[in-house]
């Protein structure tokens, strides 16, 4: 695997690659980054171009020049894609990363082939209740002289499920790279809905759901908004599945894909 | 300023760049990153190519195969050098990269067009004492599922001085960065004397000091000890004088480089 960086009109994009063949981009969850795919990377690149972004603000990317909605993320990968001279592209993205990848099959379905949307869930009012205390990961963390900020990104690295030690320190990582702009993520993919959306999706696309995925339950409601869509569930998957099970991960992707 | 990765036989070497003209080459002090002279270079780039590289296992590069000397180092700045092309460059090391500039002026002279060292001295000598618990930032972190090795990266990024919260979290953000493998640059520091080494220094070089440097009350035997050198110190620069103090820093540079130009 290698590391990059792009120019699109609002400065770097950092990226990670490997492989050859017909490009697959994969789009990361909030407060996350390129890195969370390494480990499906190295499946996928047996058989195409697997590439995954730091959507601006993440990762390595400039931050962007404010807090950016679901459809300006969208805009920058059509702007990532340019830079790249990649014309059509398989697109994978996994919760917020799913959101983005919803508007770029609507807004510009011929850049699109197929969709896999990982976690692509959508909130009802009813539902903010499944998860606890909701609005406990998504406020604004202060950097603080005392250092306590890093725990705090710490224990939100920690809050959804056990891991190896390595994933959570890789979770953290992405925190602390984000820094306190980070859960603009998070509003932005609360400010979103893509229940109006999904039916207006025309490319093939695959529901990539977890048993452990916090809205498991929605993802046959979503499949069925979706006109040409088939759903595949991994058993015990849970929200980090593409670091957890990366071989499960990919292994639903290729069998889509083929 | 731009970010961007190269490749070296080990792997790829992430650095920062900013300017046009004769390339400078800056090299940070230990478990930190390219991005401590991101101020510094703003200053130098009106003039020069001002390019900073990530040594392998620090910052965004990757990490090195093996525990890597001061002299392994040095040879990656080679391989750096040679990837980008550039035949001749004018160097910055600060602390632990004034160590691996040392070694690459005498063991590549061709390679480099004159020397910027910024706070080197010995651990060797007798002045071990002037820091407190000196063997308290040198210890491995182990990553502890309570997320307590965060404060102690914190409280190593906190342990030189007073500076802003923005520095110190750059600090933090290079100690998570290179994680439990980090402290092996202070390692490669602290079995490295430099002082045996600078009298084989042979291109002009400026000794860049500061009077909270660790190795301030060193500055003046180290430049009696390199041939063609000059002395500079900046009054009141603390450790993280590049972050802080980054006008005064380039300005040194900018007027050593002005004077000694043929």
């Amino acid at each position: 695997m290698k590391r990059a960086y792009t120019d699109i009109p609002e400065g770097q994009m950092h990226y990670r690659f490997e492989g050859e063949g017909e490009p697959v981009l994969l789009l990361h969850m909030a407060v996350a980054s390129s890195d969370e795919f390494t480990r499906v990377m190295h499946f996928l690149s047996k058989r195409y171009r697997a590439i995954a972004l730091d959507c601006l603000g993440f990762g390595d990317s400039d931050p962007a020049p404010r807090e950016y909605q679901i459809i300006d993320h969208a805009r920058t990968v059509i702007s990532f894609m340019d830079s790249l001279g990649i014309k059509k592209a398989n697109i994978v993205g996994q919760f917020f990363g799913a959101e983005i990848a919803v508007e770029l099959a609507v807004n510009w379905p011929e850049r699109v082939n197929k969709l896999v949307l990982a976690g692509a869930e959508f909130w009802e009012d009813s539902q903010a209740v499944d998860l606890k205390e909701p609005t406990n990961f998504t406020t604004t963390v202060e950097i603080k002289p005392d250092g306590s900020h890093l725990l705090e990104w710490w224990r939100r690295a920690c809050l959804w499920g056990d891991y190896p030690l390595e994933i959570l320190e890789e979770r953290f990582v992405e925190y602390v790279k984000a820094g306190p702009r980070g859960e603009e993520a998070h509003w932005a993919g609360g400010a979103y809905n893509s229940k109006h959306r999904l039916p207006l999706i025309t490319r093939p696309t695959l529901i990539l759901d977890a048993t452990g995925f916090p809205l498991h339950s929605r993802s046959p409601v979503v499949q069925r908004l979706i006109p040409n869509s088939k759903l595949t569930s991994i058993e015990n998957g849970p929200m980090y599945c593409d670091r957890a099970m990366p071989k499960e991960y990919a292994g639903a992707i290729l069998d889509f894909l083929s | 300023m731009k970010r961007a990765y190269t490749n070296i036989p080990e792997g790829q070497m992430h650095y920062r760049f900013e300017g046009e003209g004769e390339p400078i080459l800056l090299l940070h002090m230990a478990v930190a990153s390219s991005d401590e002279f991101s101020r510094v270079k703003h200053f130098l780039s009106p003039k020069y190519c001002a390019i900073a590289l990530d040594f392998l296992g620090a910052g965004d590069s990757d990490p090195s195969p093996y525990e890597y000397k001061v002299l392994d180092h040095a040879r990656t700045v080679i391989s750096f050098m040679d990837s980008l092309k550039i035949k001749k460059a004018i160097i910055v090391g600060h602390l632990l990269g004034g160590h691996i500039a040392a070694e690459v002026a005498i063991n590549w002279p061709e390679r480099v067009d004159r020397l910027i060292l910024a706070g080197p001295g010995s651990f060797e000598e007798s002045g071990t004492t002037n820091v407190d618990k000196p063997n308290d930032f040198i210890k491995q972190v182990e990553i502890k599922a309570d997320g307590s090795h965060l404060l102690e990266w914190w409280r190593r990024a906190s342990l030189l001085g007073d500076y802003f919260l923005d520095i110190l979290e750059e600090r933090a953000i290079e100690y998570v960065k290179a994680g439990p493998r980090g402290e092996e640059a202070h390692w490669t520091g602290t079995s490295y004397n430099v002082m045996p080494r600078l009298p084989l220094i042979t291109c002009p070089t400026l000794v860049l000091d500061a009077t909270y440097y660790l190795f301030h009350y060193q500055a003046k035997t180290v430049k009696s000890l390199i041939p063609n050198s000059k002395l500079t110190t900046i009054e009141n620069g603390p450790m993280y004088l590049d972050r802080a103090m980054p006008k005064e820093f380039a300005e040194a540079i900018i007027n050593f480089l002005s004077a000694s130009a043929e």
